[in-house]
C-alpha cells in the first residue's frame, strides 16, 4: 500500500511496512548507524539511527521501525543530535586512544561518527578494560578493546555458518570472543575475513607482513617474486584515483617492478594450470555415480570442510589452489626465492601457514598480502600511477591466458573448467553442446552438463549456508554433482582482504570489468593446454586433514 | 505427603469432572464428595498440622520446627497428620504453623520456633489457645469456632486484604492437585472446555478489563485479540515466572503456596487463543518453585486436563517448564523468548511484538504469573464479581511485596485503589524500630520514589500515572531516616549495570557511566588526586542529561527505566545528594567512606572490645581507660559501633 510520510517537513512516498531507515536512505537522508548491515535483520543495538517521531515519547530506532502513515519524522532535531552525540561520547569514553596506530585509521566508522557529530572533548573517562589481543590465528587479529560490540562480526560469522564468534558475558563485561574464550586458532574460524570487512572499528584486522616484505625487498639476498591475484587487479583502482573497477594490471605490474620485485606474475596463469589439473580429474567425478564432488580452490572453504564437515573430504577434487600451485612451480625452478602473493583473501594467509604447504618449515608462499596491504605498499614506495606505463607480467607459459580475471567471481572456475574440459576431453565433451554459463548476480547458479549420456549437475555457489544445504541435498540426488563453493559472497571480489565496504556501488563496475575482459578463445586453448602439460607434471595432489579437537 | 502424586481412582474421575463442570448437584457421586471433604480437611480424624515449607520459611527455621513437632508427637505417641503447605505470605510470622483439631477451626501461629513447639502443642491439645504468636483462627467450613480467638482475616497484617489469588496459599498442600480441586480449582477450566467457546472466554476477560500486572498495565484482552488475529499454524502461551526485581517476591510466594492457580490461568489462556503449547519460564535457582510446578503439571496431566484431546473436546495443549539461567533481563519478553529459543537472552527491537511474532516466529502470548492467576477467577466467578473490587480503570486485586524497613514483611493482596498509607501503617505496622519513614521505592530498580508526604496515594494504575510513578511489578521498598538514598541509587545502578545484557550502547555504557559517577559521590578515592573533585562535579553535572538520553534511546525496558530511581531521587532527596557531594558527609551514616565514628568519653568504660575488633587498629586505649578513634585511620567500617555493648560509639 502506497502511503506518504513527512520527514523533516518534506513529504516522502513509500509503502506501508517498509523499514524507516531504508526509506530515509532511498530519499537521500543519511542517518548514522554502527550496527545495521544490508541484507540482515536489524538488531537495534547501536541506537544511533534514532529519530524523533511526533507523538512518541521515546526516540525511535529507524533501523527496525516500520513506516506508518501518520508518521511525522525529524531525523536531525536538536534532541536527536544530542542523543546521538551522547551515545558516541559514551562509546569513546572507554575506547583506546590509538587512532594514529590503528589499522582502521581514516577508515574507522567510529572516528567518522565522532567527527560528524562534532565530539571534541572527552566528557568522562570510564574504566578501561585491558583485553588481551588475540593473535593466535594465522590470518586475523582480534583486539577486543577496540570493539564497540555492534555484533556485525557475530552476525556475519553466523551467516557464514561458522559461528566462531559469540558474545561472552553480559553487562559491561560483555565482549566478543570465541568458544571458551580460547582464541581464534582453537575456534572453528575458517579465516574468510568477512568479519574484518564488516567491523566498523579496528577491532578485527588481518595479520600484516608489510615490514617483513620491505626488509626482503631491500636486502636483495633472495629473488623476490610477486604473484597478483586477478581479483586484486580490478579492486585497487578506486584507492589509486582511477574509476571504480578499472583493470590496472598493466600499471600494477610496472609499479611492482619499480618497487623492487624481480619477477611479477599474473594469477590468471596459475588459475589456468589448476584448471587443467582439475579437468583431467573431472571425468572421474562424472562417472563415479550420484553424489557430490567439490572443487577445492577456496582456502576458506577447504578449512570449513576440515573444521566442520570432515565427512565431505572424500568428495574434494585433490587439486591445489592456484597460488599454492604457483608457489611449488616457482620453488622448483628457483629454490632461493621469496614469493609474495597479493591476494583478496585472508584465507590464503592461513593456508600458506599450514604444514602441508611448507617445505622444511618454510612456506611455499613466503608471504601472503591482502589488497589493502598492497595499496599501503604502493603508497609507501611513492609510486605515482599517472606517470608509469603498462607492462606485461612475467610468464611461466608461452600462451594467452584462458580464464583472465574470471576466477575472482563465483562461477568463474566453473566456466574455466568447462573450457579446459573441452580440450582435455574433447571426445566426451564439447563446449558448443554446453552453452550454459555461470554468470549473473545470483548467489547460486545451477546447470546440468552433459557427459556421454550421463548428466552431471554443476552448481556454483557463493554463500556457505546455501552451498552446504545444496551439498547435503545432493547426497540423495540421482545425478553426479559438481560444486564450486566460495566462502565470500560473490566470490573473491568480496574477499576478506579487499578494501572498501561491500556495497553494490563498488562491486558492480568491478564485476562488469571482469565479464567484459573475458573473450572467446577457441583455438588457443589447446596450445595453452600443451604448455600447461609441460610444467604441471610434477605437481602433487592436495591432502586434507581433519581438525583435531 | 510431599512429592507423591496421590492417585485418584479411575472410577471417581468421571464423577469428579462432572462436579467440576457443573458444581455441586443432587446427583454428585458420594465418593467424590468424600474425597473432596478429605482434601478440604473439613472432616478429619486426627489432629492435623500445617507447616509452612517454603524457602523463606526454611531460612526462618521451619525444618527444625517440623522436626520438633514430629518428635513431640512421637514422645506423646500421638497420631498427627502433617501437611506441608506454602506460605500465607506473612514473612515476619515465619515459620507459620496451622493446627486443626477434629471438628474445630484451624488455628495459625507464627513465628513458632522449635523450642516453642511442645509448649504450644500441649496447650492446644488441651483446647487452650495461647495468645503468644497467635495469628488467628481460620474458618474451614462447618466447624466449631474457637471462642474468644480472633479470626485470621482480622489480624493486622491480613485485615483490609482482599485475598483472591492468594486465598489458598498456606491452606492447601501445593503438591496435591486434589487439594486445589477441593477448593474449587480447575472448575473454571473444565467448565470452559465443556461449555464455553474460545470467544466466550475472551469476552469474559475483555469484560473484566483485567490489565497486565507486569508494570505497564496493558489490557490483557487486547494482547489476546492480537494473537487471535494472526493466522499462524501454531501459537504459544508463555508464563513469565522469572521474577527478579530486588525486593519483589510475590510470584515466588504465590507459586510456592499454590502453583495451580497460575497453571489453570495458563490453560484457560491457551484455550482462549488456541495455543497448543504453554511454557512456564522460571529460574533454576527457585528450586522450590520449580519442584512444585513440575509436580503440579505432572498431576494435571495425569488427571487428563492437559495433553492430547483434552476431555474429548478436540483441544490439545501441553505445558513445559523451562528453567532460565537467572538473568534479570530475561524477564523482558523478547529476551525471554530468545532464551527459550536457545539463544543468548537479549531483547530484540519491537515491533514486531511477540503477539505477532514471538517464540520461533509464531504468535506468542506472554503474561506473568499474577496476570494469569486472575483468569480462573474471572472465568469462574464472572467479570462482574471480578470488577466488584478495584477502581474504574484497574479492576481486581494486586499483589504487593513489602521489603526494606517495614515493621512487618510479606506479600499482601489488596484491591486496586487501596491507600498506600493504610498498607504501611496498618498492614505493615509502620516502620521498624519506630523510625520515621522517608520514602518508598515502588517498582524495583526501574521504579520511582514515593516520598512520605505522598503516602496517601491510591495503589492503582490511574493514580500512579497521574503522579508520574511506576507501579511496576509491585515491589515496595521502604526507606527510613537511617537509609541513605544515594547509597541505594548507587547500588541499584550497579545492579542494572551488571544485569544489562550489553546489547545496546546507551544501556551498557550509560549505566556504567552513571554507576561510576555515583560511585565517586559515595566513595573517597583511594589516592587523593588533584582532579578528583573536578571529575566528581563534572560527572554529576552530566547525570541529568545522561539519564534522559539513556531513557529515551535504550532498546528495552531495562535501559529505559534504568535512570528512573536516580531522576526521582534527585527530585526528592536533592539535599542528601548535595551533602554527599559538597560536604562529603552521608547524613544517614550509611556510606562507609563518608562517615566516621567517635567514642563518647562519658559512656565508654574501657571494656576493650572495640579496640580488639577494629580491623584497622584505629582505636587507642587501654583496659578500663576511655578509648578514642584516630580519624585518619578509621575507614568507617562500623565494627566498633556494632560491638559496643554500651552504645558509646556514635556516627559523627
Amino acid at each position: 500500500m502506497q502511503i506518504e510520510i513527512e520527514v523533516n517537513g518534506q513529504i516522502l512516498k513509500t509503502r506501508k511496512g517498509d523499514i524507516l531507515l531504508s526509506v530515509l536512505n532511498q530519499n537521500g537522508i543519511r542517518v548514522p548507524t554502527l550496527c545495521s548491515m544490508e541484507g540482515f535483520p536489524p538488531t537495534g543495538a547501536c541506537r544511533l539511527c534514532i529519530v524523533e517521531v511526533e507523538g512518541m515519547a521515546d526516540l525511535v530506532p529507524a533501523c527496525s521501525y516500520p513506516v506508518e502513515e501518520w508518521m511525522k519524522v525529524n531525523t536531525h532535531s536538536a534532541r536527536v543530535i544530542q542523543a546521538r552525540r551522547t551515545i558516541v561520547e559514551l562509546l569513546i569514553s572507554n575506547h583506546p586512544d590509538e587512532c594514529l596506530y590503528c589499522f582502521q585509521n581514516k577508515h574507522c566508522e567510529l572516528q567518522k561518527l565522532a567527527t560528524e557529530l562534532n565530539v571534541m572533548e572527552r566528557k568522562g573517562r570510564t574504566r578501561q578494560f585491558t583485553r588481551k589481543i588475540d593473535r593466535s590465528s594465522p590470518s586475523i587479529i582480534h583486539d577486543a578493546s577496540k570493539c564497540v560490540l555492534c555484533g556485525r562480526c557475530i552476525r556475519i560469522c553466523d551467516h557464514q555458518r561458522v559461528s566462531a564468534l559469540e558474545f561472552i558475558s553480559r553487562g559491561t563485561e560483555m565482549r566478543v570472543g570465541t568458544v571458551g574464550d580460547k582464541g581464534l586458532s582453537s575456534s572453528d574460524c575458517i579465516s574468510c575475513g568477512q568479519c574484518i570487512r564488516v567491523c566498523p572499528t579496528g577491532s578485527l584486522q588481518e595479520k600484516g607482513h608489510l615490514d617483513e616484505l620491505i626488509s626482503h625487498l631491500h636486502q636483495k639476498q633472495q629473488q623476490v617474486i610477486a604473484l597478483v591475484d586477478p581479483a586484486v587487479m580490478v579492486s585497487i583502482g578506486d584507492e589509486l584515483g582511477f574509476r571504480s573497477g578499472k583493470d590496472v594490471s598493466g600499471l600494477l605490474f610496472s609499479a611492482l617492478r619499480k618497487i623492487g620485485f624481480d619477477q611479477v606474475h599474473s594469477g590468471s596463469e596459475s588459475v589456468d594450470i589448476t584448471m587443467f589439473q582439475a579437468a583431467r580429474l573431472w571425468k572421474h567425478t562424472a562417472t563415479k555415480g550420484p553424489g557430490p564432488s567439490l572443487i577445492s580452490f577456496c582456502p576458506s572453504w577447504m578449512q570449513y570442510i576440515e573444521n566442520l564437515r570432515p565427512d565431505l573430504m572424500s568428495c574434494v577434487l585433490p587439486v591445489l589452489s592456484p597460488a599454492q600451485t604457483f608457489g611449488r612451480l616457482i620453488k622448483d625452478i628457483n629454490t632461493n626465492s621469496y614469493i609474495v602473493y597479493f591476494s583478496p583473501c585472508v584465507g590464503s594467509k592461513m593456508e600458506s601457514q599450514k604444514a602441508e604447504h611448507q617445505k622444511e618449515g618454510i612456506p611455499y608462499l613466503n608471504s601472503v598480502m591482502s589488497t589493502r596491504e598492497l595499496i599501503q605498499l604502493i603508497q609507501l614506495f611513492g609510486i605515482d600511477f599517472d606517470r608509469i606505463n603498462n607492462e606485461v607480467p612475467d610468464s611461466l607459459l608461452n600462451s594467452v591466458p584462458m580464464s583472465r580475471l574470471l576466477s575472482s567471481l563465483s562461477g568463474g572456475y566453473m566456466e574455466g573448467l568447462m573450457k579446459a574440459i573441452s580440450v582435455v576431453d574433447p571426445d566426451n565433451y564439447s563446449l558448443d553442446g554446453n552453452k550454459a554459463k555461470f554468470r549473473g548476480p545470483k548467489s547460486c547458479k545451477k546447470n546440468i552438463m552433459l557427459h556421454y549420456t550421463i548428466e552431471q549437475k554443476w552448481t556454483a555457489c557463493s554463500t556457505l549456508d546455501e552451498g552446504i544445504n545444496l551439498i547435503d541435498q545432493s547426497m540423495q540426488s540421482k545425478y553426479p554433482e559438481l560444486f564450486e563453493i566460495m566462502a565470500c559472497p560473490g566470490g573473491c571480489i568480496n574477499g576478506g582482504g579487499q578494501p572498501g565496504n561491500k556495497s553494490d556501488k563498488v562491486n558492480k563496475p568491478r564485476i562488469k570489468e571482469i565479464y567484459d575482459q573475458d573473450s572467446e578463445l577457441s583455438g588457443q586453448i589447446s596450445q595453452l593446454y600443451a604448455e600447461v602439460s609441460k610444467v604441471s607434471k610434477k605437481l602433487p595432489v592436495l591432502e586434507l586433514k581433519a581438525k583435531e579437537d | 505427603m510431599h512429592g507423591n502424586i496421590k492417585q485418584i481412582s479411575q472410577d471417581l474421575l468421571p464423577g469428579l469432572l462432572d462436579y467440576m463442570a457443573k458444581g455441586l448437584k443432587d446427583d454428585t457421586d458420594e465418593g467424590v464428595l468424600n474425597e473432596l471433604a478429605f482434601h478440604k480437611r473439613s472432616i478429619i480424624k486426627h489432629p492435623c498440622l500445617f507447616v509452612e515449607d517454603s524457602n523463606s520459611a526454611k531460612a526462618a527455621g521451619s525444618v527444625q520446627t517440623l522436626q520438633a513437632i514430629k518428635d513431640w508427637a512421637q514422645s506423646k505417641a500421638l497420631h498427627l497428620d502433617v501437611v506441608l503447605t506454602g506460605g500465607l505470605g506473612y514473612l515476619s510470622g515465619q515459620p507459620v504453623i496451622g493446627i486443626q483439631l477434629p471438628g474445630r477451626n484451624r488455628l495459625f501461629f507464627g513465628p513458632v520456633q522449635d523450642y516453642q513447639v511442645s509448649h504450644l502443642m500441649e496447650a492446644v491439645m488441651k483446647h487452650f489457645v495461647p495468645e503468644e504468636n497467635l495469628l488467628g483462627q481460620w474458618d474451614v467450613g462447618g466447624q466449631i469456632e474457637w471462642e474468644g480467638v480472633p479470626y485470621l482475616h482480622d489480624h493486622p497484617f491480613f485485615a483490609g486484604q482482599e485475598r483472591r489469588v492468594l486465598r489458598l496459599n498456606g491452606i492447601i498442600d501445593p503438591c496435591d492437585v486434589m487439594d486445589y480441586i477441593a477448593w474449587g480449582g480447575y472448575n473454571a477450566f473444565v467448565k470452559s472446555i465443556r461449555f464455553y467457546t474460545h470467544e466466550e472466554i475472551v469476552q469474559l476477560v475483555e469484560a473484566s478489563s483485567v490489565r497486565g500486572r507486569s508494570g505497564s498495565g496493558y489490557p490483557a484482552a487486547d494482547k489476546w485479540q492480537k494473537v487471535i488475529s494472526t493466522t499462524a499454524r501454531k501459537r504459544y502461551v508463555i508464563c513469565n515466572a522469572d521474577e527478579s526485581d530486588p525486593g519483589a517476591y510475590m510470584h515466588r510466594v504465590l507459586l510456592e503456596g499454590n502453583p495451580h492457580v497460575a497453571i489453570e490461568g495458563l490453560m484457560l489462556a491457551a484455550y482462549a487463543i488456541g495455543a497448543s503449547e504453554g511454557i512456564i519460564y522460571t529460574r533454576s535457582r527457585y528450586s522450590n518453585v520449580v519442584d512444585r510446578l513440575e509436580c503440579a503439571v505432572d498431576q494435571v496431566r495425569e488427571l487428563g486436563l492437559i495433553g492430547q484431546d483434552i476431555l474429548g473436546s478436540g483441544f490439545s495443549f501441553d505445558i513445559k517448564i523451562r528453567k532460565g539461567p537467572g538473568a534479570y533481563v530475561c524477564g523482558e519478553e523478547t529476551a525471554l523468548i530468545a532464551s527459550l529459543e536457545g539463544k543468548r537472552g537479549m531483547p530484540r527491537p519491537k515491533p514486531p511484538y511477540p503477539a505477532k511474532s514471538g517464540l520461533f516466529g509464531m504468535p506468542t502470548l506472554v503474561h506473568n504469573v499474577e496476570t494469569l492467576s486472575q483468569i480462573p477467577l474471572i472465568v469462574d466467578k464472572g467479570p462482574q464479581w471480578y470488577k466488584s473490587v478495584g477502581t474504574e480503570e484497574s479492576s481486581g486485586t494486586k499483589l504487593f511485596s513489602l521489603a526494606g524497613r517495614f515493621n512487618k514483611h510479606g506479600v499482601v493482596e489488596v484491591p486496586f485503589g487501596y491507600i498506600l498509607k493504610d498498607l504501611t501503617d496498618l498492614n505493615a505496622q509502620g516502620v521498624k524500630n519506630c523510625k520515621k519513614a522517608k520514602a518508598i521505592l515502588a517498582g524495583g530498580p526501574s521504579g520511582k520514589f514515593i516520598s512520605s508526604k505522598n503516602f496517601d496515594i491510591a495503589l492503582d494504575f490511574e493514580d500512579f500515572e497521574k503522579s508520574n510513578l511506576i507501579l511496576g511489578s509491585g515491589s515496595l521498598v521502604l526507606l527510613d531516616e537511617s537509609s541513605c538514598s544515594v547509597n541505594l541509587i548507587s547500588h541499584l545502578m550497579k545492579f542494572i549495570q551488571k544485569e544489562s545484557c550489553g546489547k545496546c550502547i546507551p544501556c551498557r555504557e550509560g549505566t556504567r557511566r552513571m554507576a561510576e559517577i555515583l560511585d565517586k559521590v559515595i566513595r573517597r578515592p583511594e589516592r587523593d588526586k588533584e582532579h578528583d573533585t573536578l571529575h566528581r562535579f563534572k560527572g554529576v553535572t552530566q547525570l541529568n542529561d545522561l539519564a534522559r538520553v539513556i531513557g529515551e534511546t535504550s532498546l528495552c525496558g531495562l535501559g529505559k527505566g534504568a535512570a528512573n530511581p536516580l531522576l526521582s531521587a534527585l527530585e526528592h532527596f536533592r539535599e542528601e545528594f548535595e551533602e554527599h557531594l559538597f560536604n562529603r558527609v552521608c547524613p544517614a551514616g550509611v556510606c562507609q567512606d563518608l562517615r566516621s565514628f567517635v567514642i563518647d568519653a562519658e559512656i565508654c568504660n574501657g571494656c576493650y572490645v572495640c579496640f580488639s575488633k577494629c580491623p584497622e587498629q584505629a582505636i587507642i586505649g587501654s583496659p578500663r581507660q576511655v578509648h578514642a578513634i584516630i580519624p585518619d585511620r578509621c575507614t568507617g567500617c562500623g565494627k566498633c559501633h556494632e560491638v559496643c555493648k554500651f552504645n558509646a560509639v556514635f556516627i559523627q
